[in-house]
């Protein structure tokens, strides 16, 4: 993985985009405006018993948005990892428009790019198998 | 004076395709860009381009996103979108007035006893009223949150080859071309939605130069791993109860 000067700051500014929506949903839904009409939001967990991969994904963004890592990790770990991710890219996106000498653009090599995407995989199957055996045991 | 001829080399020789000499370089051509008639202010007014960009994204997708630019901005792309969330707001406000009774008749008919909590019917009547207003804000969040969950999975997927974000972004918005079937009571928007899928597919395919199999997972990915991801686990399960 190597870090080189930015060649183009669309990256960046994206960040400026989503994370109003990430706020606003998060506010919406902290505030029980979205997803709070004591229903379960999801039809096939109600009736199958089987969860998807991204099941409690809801909750762990709330327990993130209280700072709480740890609970939003036994919610759903993908979720929070994602949610994580995307925290950090706001943060430097928040700072390397401060200061322009702290802009870069990651540069991943093909090896590296294989075992990204095993990584999210293993992410994907192992999120899933836990949010099956913590909602069926 | 000599009458002799002194070549000094101004005029160089035309160039003998028989003695092996090389024809002369040709000038480079800037690559032609297949500007969408909306976005081509040059050829077509507001008006014209936009009743001309919806019938070539539906009917040739391929053809539309064939060479189609991916450095021009957010601008035309993201005015398309919104206008088509706009357009969609208008004719679904449109038609659930003019059959909220027949609906209701419906329900009644198949004894359908919904009851519908204090907080919904508040949100039913805000949308109901004030969702033609909103839409064009909602159109602007779905387009990029859409946008943005297709091109992180195309990160994963085809991360050699994609070009960047606003090419899957345009590919996303003008894919919206086909949600103007929602003028079409009942079914319009159903078919809308599928149309716009098909074509979401054949854009992200042919605008980052990747396989069939590889924009169908872009697309339809991020929706398999939310809702459908256990409906194989259920048709499984039903079949191992059948048995």
């Amino acid at each position: 993985m190597k870090l080189t000067r930015e060649r183009d700051p669309l990256p960046r500014l994206l960040a400026f985009v989503y994370a109003p929506i990430a706020f606003v949903a998060w506010w919406l839904i902290e505030h029980q405006i979205m997803f709070g009409l004591d229903r379960v939001p999801c039809p096939l967990l109600e009736h199958a018993g089987v969860a998807c991969p991204t099941c409690g994904g809801t909750r762990a963004g709330l327990a993130l948005g209280r700072l709480d890592v740890v609970g939003a990790l036994v919610e759903n770990p993908l979720i929070t990892i994602g949610l994580l991710v995307l925290g950090l890219w706001f943060i430097y996106a928040v700072i390397a428009t401060t200061l322009s000498g702290l802009r870069v653009t990651v540069k991943v090599g093909k090896g590296e790019g294989r075992l990204i995407r095993l990584l999210v995989t293993a992410l994907i199957i192992g999120t899933w198998v836990y949010e099956v055996k913590r909602h069926t045991s | 004076m000599s009458d002799e001829y002194r070549d000094d080399g101004a005029f160089p020789p035309d160039p003998d395709p028989y003695n092996g000499d090389e024809s002369p370089p040709t000038p480079p051509v800037a690559p032609t860009e297949n500007l969408p008639p909306w976005e081509d202010r040059t050829a077509f007014s507001w008006l014209a381009g936009f009743v001309n960009t919806v019938p070539r994204v539906m009917t040739a997708p391929g053809r539309f996103f064939t060479d189609h630019p991916t450095r021009r901005g957010f601008w035309g792309p993201v005015t398309f979108g919104v206008l088509m969330g706009v357009i969609v707001a208008i004719a679904e406000w449109i038609w659930s007035r003019a059959f909220s009774g027949f609906v209701d008749t419906l329900y009644e008919l198949l004894g359908e006893d919904y009851e519908v909590s204090a907080m919904e019917d508040a949100l039913i009547t805000f949308f109901e009223s004030f969702g033609v207003f909103a839409s064009p804000f909602r159109a602007l969040v779905m387009l990029f949150l859409v946008a943005g969950v297709v091109h992180l999975a195309l990160m994963l997927i085809a991360s050699d080859t994609q070009k960047g974000f606003e090419a899957t972004l345009r590919a996303t918005a003008y894919a919206q071309a086909a949600s103007i079937l929602a003028l079409i009571p009942f079914c319009g928007s159903y078919i809308g939605i599928l149309w716009t899928m098909s074509i979401a597919v054949i854009g992200i395919r042919t605008i980052h130069g990747i396989g069939t199999g590889q924009a169908l997972l872009a697309v339809f990915g991020p929706m398999v791993l939310c809702c459908c991801g256990c409906t194989g686990i259920i048709v499984l399960t039903a079949m191992i109860a059948a048995s």
